[in-house]
C-alpha cells in the first residue's frame, strides 16, 4: 500500500521571549490510503499541535519546528513555500475543526461557505452553476437538505452546523483528512451519527483520516492505527488491535483505559491517573510519565526510555507492561 | 483589484438565468433588510429627512436656479422671510433660501466623500495592522498615535494653511483628520474578529490573506464600521462648516452652509434668522446620518436577527 502521509521525527515548539513550549517531540507515525489514525492523549498532549503542524497552521510569530519532515505524498510539507502551501490545504489536505459553534464565518450562507473550499481549489475550471451544484450534492451527502445552502449558520444547530464544517472539509474530495476531535462539543446522539457519516464517507473517497480524539470508544470505532500521546510524544503505536489486545503496553495506556468507567464491573469510585502532566517548558531528565507510574524505579527517573517494538507495535518504556489487552 | 477582476468574470460566466435567480435573491435580501430597518420608528424619520435633503441637493436647480444665490439686489438687504424670500435675504440682498438650498450641495457632498475616503483608508491601514500584528501593527500604530496627538480641527486647519485653501484642500484636511480614529476602531474590532476560528477554518481550506480579510474578516466588523462611518459623516458635515465658518474652507460667494454661517454672524442681532436656517439644515443633515447609521447597524447585522 503506499503511503499518503509519513511524519518522522517532528518537533514542534512555541517560541516566546519568556520561555519555550515543548509542544510535540520528535514524533513518527505514518499513515496509508484509506487508513484511519487516532491520536489519543490528554488535555495538552500535543495533538492538536501536530495537526497544525501538518496543516502548516502553527502561530506565525510564536510556533516553530526545529526537526522533523512530513512527507505527504512523498513531498516534504514542512519546505513548501506558502503558495504552494495553499494549494495543498483544502484541496488535499483538510481540517474538520473541534467546536461547530464557531467555526462558521457567521455573515456568509453556508453554501457560499462551502463553495468557497472549492472556489480556491478550481483545478477542474468548474464553472459557477457546476460549483453550486456540486456544493448541493456535498450538502445532500452529509444529510443537509439542499435548500438550506441560503441560510446563515445562526439558523442551523451544532449538529448540522458539524455537518457543514465537514462538508467544507470534504468538497474538494481530499486525500488526507484531520480530524481534531470532531464529536467533542456534540451529544452522544449525535457523535454517533457524525462518526459514522465519516467512516462511510471516507469508505467511499477512500479518503485517509487522522482522528484526534481522547475518546477511546471514538478510537475502538473507526481508528485502524493507534497513537498514544503523552506530553508531546508518542508513547505506544500500533494498530487497533495492538492496543486495545495487545501484549506488551506502556503503564500510560493502562491508565488511561483504566480510568474509564467500567459497565460490568461494580466500583463505586473512578480510577485516574493520579497526578498532572509535566511542565511543558522544561523538558526533565528520564521517563516523563515517572512522577505518575506506579512502576516507576531509579532508572525511569534517571535515563529516557528505549522504544521497544514488537511486530511494529512501539512502545516507549523501560518496563513495559506484559499483559493480555489493557483492561 | 484582482478580487474585482474574479468576480467580473465569475459574473460573465454565470450567465442569464443565474443572473436573474440572484437577483430574485438580492431582491428578498432587500425586502428582510427593510422590514428589520423599519422596526426601528427613529431611523425611520432618519431616512425620511435624508431623502428629503439628498432630493433637495439633486434637484437643486429644478427648486430655484443657481443664478438667484449669486443675484445680488440692492433694495432687498435683510429683509425678514416672506412669500418672495422664503428664508429672507442676506446684507447683499441674495436670496437665502436659494443659497441654502444650493449649499446642501457642497455639504452632503464634503460629508460624504471625506468619510468614505476615510473609510477605506482606515479599512486598509486598520485590517493590516489587525490581521498582521507585529512589525506592520507596530509601524502604523506609531504613524497614528502622532496624527491622534493634534486635535482633529487642528489637524485639518494645518493641512489647509500648508496646501491652501479651495474645495479639493478642504475634502483632503478633513479626511486626513478623520484617518487615525478610523484606523484605530477598525484594528480593534478586526483584532477581537481575527482571533475566531472561522478565520482558521477559512486558512484551513487554503484561502489567502486577502481573501481573509476581504470576506472573513471586514464583513465581520462591519457593525460597528458602519456606525463609525454614518456618524463620520455628520462629524465631517460639522467640520466642514466649522472651518468655513472660520474662513479656511468653502470660499464666498459659494453658498456653503459653514459659509453661510459665518457671514451671518454680524448679524445675529438684528437678522438672527441668517444663522437659524443654515444652522437648522446643518443640525438636520447630521441627526439623520447618526439615525440612519444606528438603524443600518440592527437591520445589517445577521446575528441580531429575529
Amino acid at each position: 500500500m503506499n503511503k499518503v502521509l509519513e511524519v518522522k521525527n517532528l518537533s514542534i515548539q512555541y517560541k516566546t521571549d519568556l520561555e519555550t513550549v515543548y509542544a510535540v517531540n520528535s514524533i513518527s507515525f505514518s499513515l496509508n490510503a484509506g487508513e484511519t489514525l487516532g491520536l489519543v492523549g490528554e488535555t495538552g498532549a500535543g495533538k492538536t499541535t501536530t495537526a497544525l503542524g501538518i496543516m502548516g497552521l502553527l502561530p506565525e510569530r510564536t510556533g516553530k519546528v526545529p526537526s522533523g519532515e512530513i512527507l505527504f505524498e512523498e513531498k516534504d510539507l514542512l519546505t513548501l513555500k506558502e503558495q504552494d502551501m495553499m494549494k495543498i490545504r483544502g484541496g488535499k489536505i483538510s481540517m474538520i475543526f473541534q467546536d461547530p459553534m464557531t467555526a462558521l464565518n457567521p455573515v456568509l450562507p453556508v453554501g457560499k461557505q462551502i463553495g468557497e473550499a472549492l472556489l480556491l481549489h478550481n483545478t477542474e475550471n468548474l464553472s459557477n452553476d457546476e460549483i453550486e451544484k456540486k456544493v448541493e450534492e456535498t450538502l445532500e451527502l452529509v444529510g443537509i437538505p439542499k435548500a438550506r445552502k441560503v441560510e446563515y449558520p445562526y439558523q442551523f444547530s451544532g449538529g448540522m452546523r458539524q455537518r457543514v464544517v465537514i462538508a467544507i472539509a470534504l468538497i474538494c474530495n481530499p486525500n488526507l483528512l484531520i480530524a481534531d476531535e470532531p464529536t467533542t462539543a456534540l451529544d452522544v446522539t449525535i457523535q454517533a451519527q457524525i462518526l459514522s457519516m465519516i467512516c462511510n464517507l471516507q469508505r467511499m473517497y477512500k479518503t485517509s483520516v487522522i482522528m484526534i480524539t481522547h475518546d477511546l470508544g471514538v478510537v475502538a470505532e473507526t481508528c485502524d492505527k493507534v497513537a498514544i500521546m503523552y506530553a508531546g510524544e508518542i508513547v505506544e503505536y500500533g494498530t487497533l488491535g495492538d492496543i486495545f489486545t495487545g501484549e506488551i503496553h506502556h503503564p500510560y495506556t493502562i491508565g488511561l483505559f483504566n480510568s474509564l468507567p467500567s459497565l460490568t464491573k461494580d466500583s463505586h469510585r473512578l480510577h485516574p491517573i493520579e497526578g498532572l502532566m509535566p511542565d511543558p517548558t522544561v523538558k526533565p531528565e528520564g521517563c516523563w510519565f515517572a512522577p505518575r507510574c506506579k512502576y516507576c524505579t531509579e532508572q525511569c527517573k534517571k535515563q529516557k526510555p528505549p522504544v521497544v517494538e514488537e511486530n511494529g507495535h512501539q512502545v516507549r518504556c523501560h518496563f513495559p507492561v506484559h499483559q493480555k489487552g489493557v483492561e | 483589484m484582482h478580487l474585482l477582476i474574479r468576480v467580473l468574470k465569475q459574473n460573465m460566466r454565470m450567465g442569464v438565468g443565474a443572473v436573474n435567480r440572484q437577483k430574485s435573491r438580492t431582491r428578498e435580501q432587500f425586502r428582510e433588510f427593510w422590514r428589520r430597518y423599519r422596526k426601528n420608528k427613529s431611523a425611520v424619520v432618519g431616512l425620511i429627512i435624508l431623502v428629503f435633503l439628498i432630493g433637495m441637493a439633486l434637484f437643486a436647480d429644478l427648486i430655484i436656479p443657481y443664478s438667484k444665490c449669486v443675484e445680488q439686489v440692492g433694495a432687498e438687504r435683510l429683509q425678514l422671510p416672506s412669500a418672495a424670500h422664503f428664508f429672507g435675504t442676506d446684507e447683499f440682498g441674495r436670496d437665502l433660501f436659494a443659497r441654502v438650498v444650493h449649499g446642501s450641495r457642497y455639504s452632503l457632498f464634503i460629508g460624504v466623500a471625506t468619510s468614505l475616503m476615510a473609510l477605506v483608508a482606515g479599512a486598509i491601514l486598520g485590517a493590516s495592522a489587525g490581521y498582521f500584528g507585529g512589525m506592520v501593527d507596530n509601524i502604523i500604530c506609531r504613524i497614528i498615535d502622532v496624527f491622534m496627538c493634534v486635535p482633529p480641527i487642528l489637524l485639518s486647519l494645518a493641512v489647509v494653511a500648508a496646501i491652501g485653501t479651495s474645495m479639493q484642500n478642504l475634502i483632503i484636511a478633513i479626511t486626513i483628520s478623520c484617518i487615525p480614529g478610523n484606523v484605530r476602531l477598525i484594528r480593534s474590532v478586526v483584532l477581537t474578529v481575527a482571533e475566531q476560528d472561522y478565520v482558521e477554518v477559512a486558512r484551513s481550506y487554503g484561502a489567502s490573506n486577502a481573501r481573509i480579510i476581504f470576506r472573513y474578516v471586514l464583513p465581520n466588523a462591519m457593525g460597528p464600521i458602519i456606525v463609525n462611518t454614518t456618524m463620520a459623516i455628520s462629524d465631517m458635515i460639522l467640520s466642514a462648516a466649522g472651518l468655513s465658518f472660520i474662513g479656511m474652507g468653502i470660499q464666498p460667494p459659494s453658498p456653503e452652509w459653514g459659509a453661510l454661517l459665518s457671514a451671518a454672524q454680524s448679524y445675529i442681532f438684528t437678522s438672527p434668522y441668517l444663522l437659524f436656517f443654515p444652522g437648522i439644515f446643518i443640525v438636520l443633515s447630521s441627526l439623520s446620518f447618526n439615525l440612519v447609521g444606528d438603524g443600518l447597524t440592527d437591520a445589517l447585522d445577521p446575528k441580531l436577527k429575529n
